[in-house]
């Protein structure tokens, strides 16, 4: 195996030119030797430090994906998943070699025996990975560039570019099960084999039809049957819009119609936040008084709304005469977290904690929470027993 | 993109290979080509400690189990395409993969600087 004919004499004579003895040293010798393709492929070759329960997936045959653009930092993705990934340098070596005898394995006793192993590679550096939160901004972007607008406004020749989950995967860098909850929470649809969101106006004509037909058919709001909705809708919207719109809004009662429909209910709080983003978003502020007037008033009857329901879309600013409310969506925020402060300290000096974190919850996670974002990124201070916090550089 | 890790061998997980860290490089006094050059001798003394002996310098170490693991992987084309041109032009996946060569779990680390056997000790002595 050796190349190098290394013979037991050899090894005796470094042992006691070393002042060692024979007899305080186990009776395997391992000698160590650069192999035939030492360093041929260290261009190709990567060390990567897991977790033993990413090696466990691995090993059931569960996807590891490194995803990302060649200009960005990648992350590891398993299924449900992600990880940033760093590279890690070292002034040590790291030699690799295939396994060795261990003291464990060894006879204690016996004539001196040599094992030749052969060294295949040194590394300097080595991949770490570490859980990080899925990268979505890239997501937000891309499904922004061309909405869904309803088919007699779909122009062939419009710009920007439709994207199917295997796009969006290409790109974006999060699991793939991530990567699902992400598109359900920003409410985007599956139309024709692609992942689009819809055009501000188009999916509020899409629920306002919906609302149209419950109040003209009388149904009580906790009622709605599925099917004759969808049925019925789809005779003027795309059957695909209508039917995911009509789960985005409403949520299962688990009861159904004597015809075998599933009965519906509204999800109060989605409805009355989009009838408040449809004042919000043109006029940009408005009065608080008046547009809680005229806000009651747009929701169908027996809706309720409540400020509570504007978290991360709103800010009320009570300070000033009259109060007003603006529409500072928290999706429209960089997911930098150091411009992300500074952004909102621009737009507010003082902030209560029942203010900010709305603009913050997306951010945290189990390991920070927001308390700890805060603590590292604003200043707390306290006055007439309120906490407010500012930034941490301004005066 | 998107660049998948595969195991070389599903079934047995791939081979176990082990680290020997050092401080320090490795270099040949005469910055000549390393393969199949001769590195060392490795011993266990009878206690399990490791002792390793590289040209006229020894080190002692420790077998430790690592906490998380290390994967050896390499990168291999999956189609005879350019890999270079895959990555800017293709939309789809990538061309290549990373292929785990094998996982480490176990690593001699000699953490101590190398002592120097002196050599001319014995002939003085002797």
């Amino acid at each position: 195996m050796s190349c190098i004919g290394r013979s037991v004499e050899d090894v005796q004579k470094l042992i006691h030119h070393a002042k060692l003895t024979e007899d305080e040293l186990m009776p395997l010798t391992q000698t160590l030797e650069f192999g035939k393709e030492f360093g041929e492929d260290s261009s190709k070759t990567l060390l990567m430090e897991v977790e033993s329960s990413l090696l466990e997936n691995l090993k059931r045959g569960d996807k590891l994906i490194l995803r990302g653009d060649p200009d960005a930092g990648a992350v590891l993705c398993t299924r449900d998943k992600t990880f940033e990934v760093r590279e890690a340098e070292t002034s040590n070596s790291m030699v690799l070699l295939p396994m060795i005898s261990l003291p464990g394995s060894m006879e204690a006793k016996g004539d001196r025996l040599l094992f030749h192993h052969e060294v295949q590679a040194i590394h300097h550096t080595y991949l770490e990975v570490r859980t990080c939160k899925p990268r979505l901004q890239k997501l937000h972007q891309m499904l922004n560039e061309r909405p869904f607008c309803g088919n007699e406004n779909q122009d062939e020749n419009m710009e920007g570019e439709r994207y199917s989950l295997d796009d969006l995967l290409n790109c974006v860098q999060c699991s793939e099960e991530e990567l699902e909850r992400a598109l359900h929470d920003i409410e985007a649809y599956h139309l024709y084999g692609f992942w689009q969101i819809l055009d501000f106006d188009y999916r509020f004509k899409v629920v306002s039809d919906i609302l149209n037909l419950i109040e003209s058919k009388s149904w009580p709001l906790d009622s709605v049957p599925r099917v004759e909705t969808i049925r019925t809708l789809s005779e003027f919207e795309p059957r695909p819009v209508v039917s995911q719109c009509f789960e985005y809004y409403l949520k299962p009662i688990g009861r159904v119609t004597d015809d075998g429909d599933d009965l519906y209910t509204l999800h109060d709080d989605k409805v009355c936040r989009l009838c408040a983003e449809i004042l919000l978003k043109p006029a940009g502020k408005f009065n608080l008084r008046e547009f809680l007037t005229i806000w009651q008033q747009s929701v169908p009857e027996g809706l309720t709304t409540n400020l509570s329901q504007l978290e991360g879309l709103a800010l009320v600013d009570r300070s000033c005469t009259p109060e007003i409310i603006s529409h500072f969506p928290v999706t429209n925020l960089t997911e930098d977290v150091q411009d992300r402060f500074i952004y909102l300290f621009e737009t507010r000096e003082k902030w209560t904690l029942d203010e900010i974190r709305p603009y913050i919850e997306d951010l945290a996670s189990n390991k920070t929470p927001v308390s700890a974002i805060l603590t590292k990124y604003a200043r707390a201070s306290t006055k007439d027993g309120i906490k407010y916090y500012t930034g941490r550089h301004t005066k | 993109m998107q660049i998948p890790i595969k195991l070389k061998d599903k079934d047995s997980g791939g081979e176990e290979w082990c680290l020997i860290e050092l401080q320090g490089d490795l270099e040949s006094r005469t910055q000549e080509e390393m393969k199949n050059k001769f590195i060392g001798d490795l011993h266990f003394t009878n206690q399990g400690i490791p002792v390793l002996i590289i040209g006229h310098h020894i080190l002692y170490g420790k077998v430790q189990d690592l906490d998380k693991p290390f994967l050896y992987m390499k990168k291999s084309s999956r189609e005879s395409s350019d890999f270079e041109e895959g990555m800017s032009v293709d939309k789809s996946h990538s061309d290549c993969e990373y292929v785990v060569q094998a996982v480490i779990n176990k690593k001699l680390f000699f953490k101590t600087r190398p002592k120097p056997i002196i050599a001319t000790m014995k002939a003085a002595t002797t």
